[in-house]
């Protein structure tokens, strides 16, 4: 059985105008997908493609308006229990808007466990300890507030919150994709890390393809709602040839100046 | 060649003491982009911020000297230099979305900026207005400019703020981290544009990224900043070839090129 399962997902949103009946947008349509335990799916698309809503559909967040999402064989959304949750997390991209900024570290990090979990308090400072080391900080960080750390640090104590509750999948929705290139390389080298200690699935939503193919085992492209492209391996990605694929490699900026396209 | 602007042993500090630049010197020559590089935090956006003297004058000091076209900035009374930002200087700013006042329409923003440095009528205004959002490709101008920011994307906004930028014809061009919010799609797309205001009215780009591709695809000279201070200043293909200073070449490294070993 496959750890996550999409079976003929489709999403709209509409305009809830009073008295006003306006066009329904289909955002998401007919997209399934499989992913087993342990492997990472990189997700690709442009701006407004329907990634990140199929991103709220895999956390439980947005029922989708036809089709199933089963999580270890369970329709998460005619599960009589939420016990999914404890097992699918996320990390944003945008560090600062995804904790509260009067919390210290360490609650924002004990939250998921003591809604969980329920460990006594010595439990809960051990764990802590241990999951700071776990994302390469130190443990009197957790007395620290937001504010006092820099953007890359505190995607780690996002993702040390993701990491707590033992989940099977994280969606990483764009979770590098404001860093600078110096925390973006250690960001990806932890999750690289930490997905093969805990075994851990992630569905990685990005635009940025060479942080795809840092991490992803399996790549799929996502346009205007539909799935337009799966690539079972990092090699059948990088061989393909067909258009999506080819606009997306456009789109990537030289590394070297000698590459250059814009200024010639 | 006579440079455009000449920043001179410019050193940003603040109130009490805590040294945020230090003597920083380099020139803009006509229709050359400089590339400033470095990590978040080493001192790249209050150097622009410096640049345009839109600092609080409270919090920090600055020092030296900003020449532009043999006037020095930090001798110009508040007054003068507004006339100067916006008109002499354009500002292109990382975060479109806040960029712009979320209460007046596009086109009431971009006709006000026209007509704050160009005496000139409402009508004439507005098609200025409409000839700069066709030159970056943005055909709907109708739609465009009754558009309030929230309704229009992250990639469209960038180019409208483009658009403003370029119908004052600037002689010199600041862009803090111009792409970093996009998706590489619109990446591509407003570098280019940027190219080509740079291409149409010979104007000086000051470009800050911290991603070297952007740098690599854009840039004459470069930049290498580190905790408020110019560590290396090169030609663009000799710094991607020859880094002399070990930062740079651990930059480099991140960035997938193995310094000093690449002679192709």
């Amino acid at each position: 059985m496959s750890l996550l399962q999409l079976e003929h997902v489709s999403h709209r949103y509409g305009n809830q105008r009073f008295l006003a009946r306006q066009a329904e947008q289909t955002v998401l349509q007919d997209v399934s997908l499989t992913l087993e335990a342990g492997t990472c799916l990189g997700l690709l698309g442009r701006s407004g493609a329907g990634k990140s809503t199929l991103g709220r559909i895999l956390l439980g967040l947005e029922r989708p308006k036809a089709g199933r999402v089963l999580f270890n064989g369970q329709d998460i959304y005619d599960a009589a229990s939420k016990d999914f949750r404890k097992d699918i997390q996320v990390v944003f991209q945008d560090s600062f808007a995804a904790v509260n900024p009067k919390l210290t570290a360490g609650q924002i990090i004990a939250e998921p466990l003591t809604n969980f979990l329920g460990l006594s308090p010595d439990a809960l400072d051990e764990r802590l300890g241990g999951l700071m080391t776990q994302v390469g900080l130190s443990k009197t960080d957790l007395t620290k507030y937001p504010n006092q750390f820099s953007g890359g640090q505190l995607q780690r104590i996002c993702i040390a919150r993701a990491i707590a509750t033992n989940p099977k999948l994280i969606i990483l929705d764009e979770a590098v994709s404001s860093l600078d290139m110096v925390n973006k390389a250690l960001i990806l080298d932890l999750l690289r890390n930490l997905k093969e200690t805990l075994g851990l699935a992630y569905v990685f939503i990005t635009h940025d393809v060479q942080a795809a193919q840092a991490l992803s085992d399996r790549f799929m492209i996502l346009d205007q709602g539909q799935l337009v492209g799966d690539y079972p391996t990092l090699r059948s990605f990088s061989e393909a040839t067909d258009e999506h694929v080819q606009a997306i490699r456009q789109a990537v900026l030289a590394i070297h100046p000698r590459d250059r396209t814009i200024r010639k | 060649m006579k440079p455009v602007l000449s920043v001179e042993h410019l050193t940003i500090e603040t109130t009490n003491g805590q040294p945020l630049v230090r003597d920083l010197s380099f020139s803009l020559a006509a229709g050359q982009i400089v590339g400033l590089v470095g990590e978040s935090g080493c001192g790249k956006t209050v150097t622009s911020l410096a640049l345009l003297r839109l600092l609080d004058e409270k919090v920090i000091r600055q020092s030296g000297r900003i020449v532009l076209d043999a006037t020095d900035l930090m001798t110009l009374s508040d007054r003068t230099l507004r006339r100067v930002r916006g008109g002499k200087i354009a500002f292109i700013m990382q975060n479109p979305m806040s960029a712009f006042t979320p209460v007046y329409t596009i086109g009431h923003q971009l006709m006000e900026t026209i007509r704050t440095h160009d005496r000139c009528s409402k009508r004439e205004a507005k098609e200025r207005a409409i000839e700069a959002l066709l030159e970056v490709n943005l055909e709907q101008t109708d739609r465009i400019l009754k558009a309030y920011p929230f309704e229009l994307s992250g990639g469209m906004l960038q180019r409208v703020m483009i658009a403003l930028a370029a119908c004052l014809r600037p002689h010199v061009l600041i862009a803090d981290e111009p792409t970093t919010a996009l998706d590489v799609y619109n990446q591509k797309l407003v570098l280019y544009y940027l190219e080509k205001v740079r291409a149409t009215y010979d104007t000086a780009i000051l470009l800050i990224s911290h991603d070297l591709s952007v740098i690599a695809e854009m840039a004459d000279h470069v930049l290498v900043m580190r905790d408020g201070e110019i560590v290396e200043q090169a030609d663009v293909f000799d710094l991607f070839d020859q880094p002399s200073h070990p930062y740079t070449r651990q930059l480099l490294t991140q960035h997938g090129i193995q310094a000093g070993g690449m002679k192709a």
